[in-house]
């Protein structure tokens, strides 16, 4: 029996990764037309990838777009998370449809309002762009920092905190951030990685005039597809170093939670991720 | 003096608020709005309406998504079951890793898909060759670049999807469920036709369910594989929205207002379909 | 002189009124229980009195103070939480140290203070550690430590110790009477459990339904429920009608809804100035040191505990002669 569901796991991983391989190999190879086979292996691409100065301008327009977006998630959305569920719990029944609404509604609905709302140009595109991918991590930011609430009984802190003489911001600041710091980094990472890789609404709504890095790609692709595969591995790497990095920052904290807050922190992993990392791509 | 902490904490709300409301709430009112007006946004009637459901130019992109999406989500959904059910076996710690590998691999959906299968499946992909050199003429039957082709695209992020909201419920199977069930004389047949499988329907149906909302509203992958020669919701949608010279955005709108009709319509069902069998569940 | 005196407390939570008409006063130094099944509302009176919940109507006032309008944090009143509610990412000595910080004392003095109530708790050598490395009995001390080192005029416990096993729980709350009395805190501790209240308490306050239903030394109330509702709560109280007593006893000098008898009051030997009644012993249960017998008799079911020496006798009694004595019936009220 055990045999059969290692069979099975490794097909499920081999099939997920042959693609991936494949775009590898192809980043690699001289050429590979009408073969099985690449006819010869070049680090050429890499090098002419890298040096070209639109390859370089995209990725630092994914990265501001993400940085910009993610602070401001930050800064707006955990407060609230937490104060609504803290101190104002009627509110939650309201909150929780909200926020939870984003999972509904797929990305090129709210594009075409934020296009027909804001094509006049009241407000600068990029802005647009920003909010509407804002909207979109709100689902798991929420269940990311809710849930993490929760495990340490946040309300319980916030009063035994105020019991003993804290005023509310300096016992949200001192006790409750670092509490849940692993769920905010877990949340951040999720949407770190889903803002990196944005196509859509970026797509609809700035076009050609923003190129981020999966615009570039696909720009690419239509030209050179060894090009295309080396922008690919690039950006799978980058992720994957980032994650890493935030992930290593989780393990470091790990030293100082119980038990339950290490549970805690890959539940949102399993429950909050698939909806934007795998939808509406 | 609660009451003034009450009204300074909602004031602190606000500046999510606002984002809700300009980035959320206004832009899906005026979409709304302008689904029923004209070109202009002006007038009120429903023949935008009409016309999505009476041109094939239209109502085409529904049906071809609604294809795509029933297809990939079946195939996602048997094939992420046996997964599923493996991983739950699995010690935690394979567990964490294999959850971890759907996240990583789940970056990959999109452009990058597109192109890797048709480095695979196209006309002079490698599988292709392949299966030419042994006898097996792909292109005969098989056009990536189809609906077809974009349905088994689509299985490359269905199954991943369906296995991390399957396996909590197969995980969930608690060992003891068989051995009270034994021991109290059910066979194992019984014991799977009676607590087995109504354990994990709802969560197979919400998944499949899912999935094929997930298929309904995936763009980029249709987008970079396919651009606009085949006819789906969300590229329609799009296209209509853009500056393009067929640009006709209250069309766009109209579509998006069915579209999400569908789609609420969908998760409802859903919601019903998991009250039904687990009404343990709220 | 009272020391904390709430008057005609009012207080509503989510659109029900959980303490109604609510009055009470306590004396410095002593530890009050507030005792009853869940949902009487004792906890809801502790915060109450904290100032975590708003008070509809009513007073409350604490040294001469009237603290009905301020915030938790100007109350100098200090609360343990059933969960502990110890802050994760601080150690042991900066969970202590937390309160004195907010008050803006120097280092120095706070590291002497918390030394000195780790010490007194017996944690002094857990100071560095954190509190997901404790045991609940630890962390419960560590919790204590905690809200004591700020010297509060009043020391409010939910619930302190129901995380707890059954013996940590007996230990703990022992330290925490014997911490009372050196430390002179006035404490209310708030429990469900009625042998941890009587252990403990100097006054115990018996809730229901959102009032005190009785309030006195553990004897009174123990010895002297003044109604059916402490009667049935506290103890294993034997309950009589009027018609049975009088078939018992003869005529009523006080009148009263039903009567009440501890089980531990019925002899089964005869004795001065009591009534027999006959019956047949149909359950036996050994309790530990208590074996509780069920005795059908005419009037019902009876209880008779009796202290277990190991008696052989009582096994084989299958039809037994219980005495009564009239003294030891309890009129109660409604």
């Amino acid at each position: 029996m055990k045999k059969m569901n290692r069979c099975i796991i490794t097909l499920f991983v081999a099939f997920m990764c042959l693609p991936i391989l494949v775009t590898l190999v192809y980043s690699f190879a001289t050429e590979w037309g009408k073969s099985i086979l690449p006819s010869g292996y070049t680090f050429k691409w890499y090098a002419q990838l890298y040096q070209d100065p639109q390859f370089i301008a995209a990725i630092s327009r994914s990265l501001i777009l993400t940085v910009v977006t993610l602070a401001a998630v930050l800064v707006i959305l955990v407060p609230s998370i937490a104060l609504v569920a803290i101190y104002l719990p009627k509110f939650d029944h309201l909150f929780k449809p909200i926020v939870l609404l984003p999972y509904a509604i797929p990305g090129v609905v709210l594009a075409t309002g934020l296009m027909r709302t804001y094509t006049n140009g009241l407000v600068p595109l990029f802005a647009v762009l920003s909010g509407g991918l804002f909207i979109y991590s709100l689902p798991f930011m929420y269940q990311s920092v809710r849930s993490s609430l929760q495990e340490i009984d946040g309300t319980r802190l916030m009063e035994a905190a105020e019991m003993l003489g804290a005023s509310k911001v300096y016992a949200f600041i001192r006790i409750l951030l670092p509490n849940i710091k692993i769920g905010i980094m877990v949340g951040s990472l999720l949407t770190f990685s889903a803002f990196f890789g944005e196509f859509q609404l970026t797509n609809m709504i700035l076009g050609g005039d923003f190129e981020t890095i999966r615009i570039y790609m696909l720009r690419v692709m239509k030209v050179n597809g060894h090009l295309s595969s080396a922008v690919v591995m690039t950006y799978l790497i980058l992720l994957v170093i980032i994650s890493a990095l935030i992930i290593k920052l989780t393990n470091m904290n790990r030293k100082r939670s119980s038990m339950m807050r290490e549970e805690a922190a890959f539940k949102p992993i399993v429950k909050g991720s698939p909806a934007h990392e795998l939808l509406n791509h | 003096m609660q009451q003034h902490w009450k009204r300074q904490a909602q004031a602190c709300l606000l500046p999510l608020a606002a984002v809700l409301l300009l980035f959320l709430a206004v832009p899906l009112v005026i979409m709304i709005r302008q689904s029923f007006g004209d070109q202009n946004g002006d007038g009120f009637s429903f023949a935008n309406f009409m016309q999505i459901l009476s041109q094939p130019f239209y109502y085409d992109a529904f049906r071809n998504s609604f294809f795509i999406s029933i297809y990939s989500a079946l195939a996602g959904l048997i094939l992420a079951m046996f997964v599923a059910a493996a991983l739950a076996r699995m010690n935690e710690k394979a567990q964490e890793k294999i959850t971890l590998f759907i996240n990583m691999t789940a970056n990959f959906a999109g452009v990058p898909l597109a192109f890797a299968y048709i480095i695979l499946l196209g006309n002079a992909g490698i599988l292709t060759l392949i299966l030419q050199h042994m006898g097996i003429p792909l292109q005969s039957f098989f056009n990536l670049y189809s609906w077809q082709g974009l349905a088994l695209t689509y299985v490359y992020f269905q199954v991943p999807l369906g296995v991390l909201f399957l396996y909590p419920a197969f995980k969930g199977m608690d060992q003891r469920w068989g051995e009270a069930a034994a021991l109290l004389g059910a066979s194992h047949f019984s014991f799977w036709a009676r607590i087995g499988i109504p354990h994990i329907l709802p969560s197979v149906l919400g998944t499949f369910i899912i999935l094929f909302a997930n298929g309904m509203g995936t763009y980029e992958t249709a987008y970079a594989l396919v651009g606009g020669t085949v006819s789906l919701v969300t590229t329609r949608i799009a296209s209509s929205v853009s500056g393009d010279i067929f640009a006709q955005p209250q069309i766009g709108s109209a579509m998006a207002v069915l579209f999400s009709i569908l789609m609420i319509a969908v998760l409802l069902v859903n919601q019903y379909l998991l009250h039904l069998f687990r009404r343990d569940i709220k | 002189m009272s020391y904390l005196t709430i008057e005609n407390l009012n207080l509503e939570l989510g659109g029900k009124m959980i303490l109604k008409d609510l009055n009470l006063s306590i004396e410095k130094g002593q530890l009050i229980s507030l005792l009853g099944p869940s949902g009487c509302g004792k906890s809801t009176l502790l915060r109450g009195i904290s100032g975590l919940n708003s008070i509809k109507s009513g007073k409350v006032m604490i040294d001469g103070r009237d603290i009905t309008k301020l915030a938790p944090k100007k109350r100098e009143v200090g609360m343990v939480f059933q969960s502990y509610a110890l802050f994760p990412n601080l150690t042991v000595a900066d969970n202590v140290a937390f309160g004195l910080a907010m008050k803006r004392i120097d280092k120095d003095t706070v590291s002497k203070k918390v030394a000195q109530i780790l010490e007194l708790v017996g944690l002094e050598d857990k100071a560095k550690s954190y509190p997901g490395e404790l045991s609940g009995g630890q962390q419960q001390r560590v919790a204590l430590a905690r809200s004591i080192v700020v010297e509060p005029k009043v020391l409010l416990l939910d619930e302190p110790l129901s995380a707890l096993d059954a013996q940590i729980r007996k230990q703990l709350r022992l330290e925490l009477c014997r911490l009372q009395k050196k430390l002179g805190i006035t404490m209310i501790f708030v429990t469900h459990d009625q042998e941890e209240a009587m252990a403990i308490s100097d006054r115990i306050f018996v809730m229901h339904d959102g009032q005190i239903a009785q309030e006195g030394t553990p004897s009174q109330v123990y010895f002297h429920p003044s109604n059916e509702f402490v009667a049935g709560f506290i103890g294993n109280y034997n309950k009589l009608n009027k018609e049975q007593i009088e078939h018992l006893f003869g005529p009523l000098i006080e009148e009263g809804s039903t009567y009440a008898l501890r089980p531990e009051a019925i002899e089964f030997t005869p004795q001065d100035d009591a009534v027999s009644v006959v019956g047949q012993i149909i359950e036996r249960h050994i309790l530990g040191n208590v074996v509780r017998c069920t005795v059908q008799t005419q009037y019902g079911t009876l209880w008779v505990d009796r202290m277990n020496q190991g008696q052989a006798v009582l096994n084989d009694l299958k039809d037994v002669t219980l005495f009564i004595r009239q003294e030891d019936v309890v009129t109660l009220h409604q």
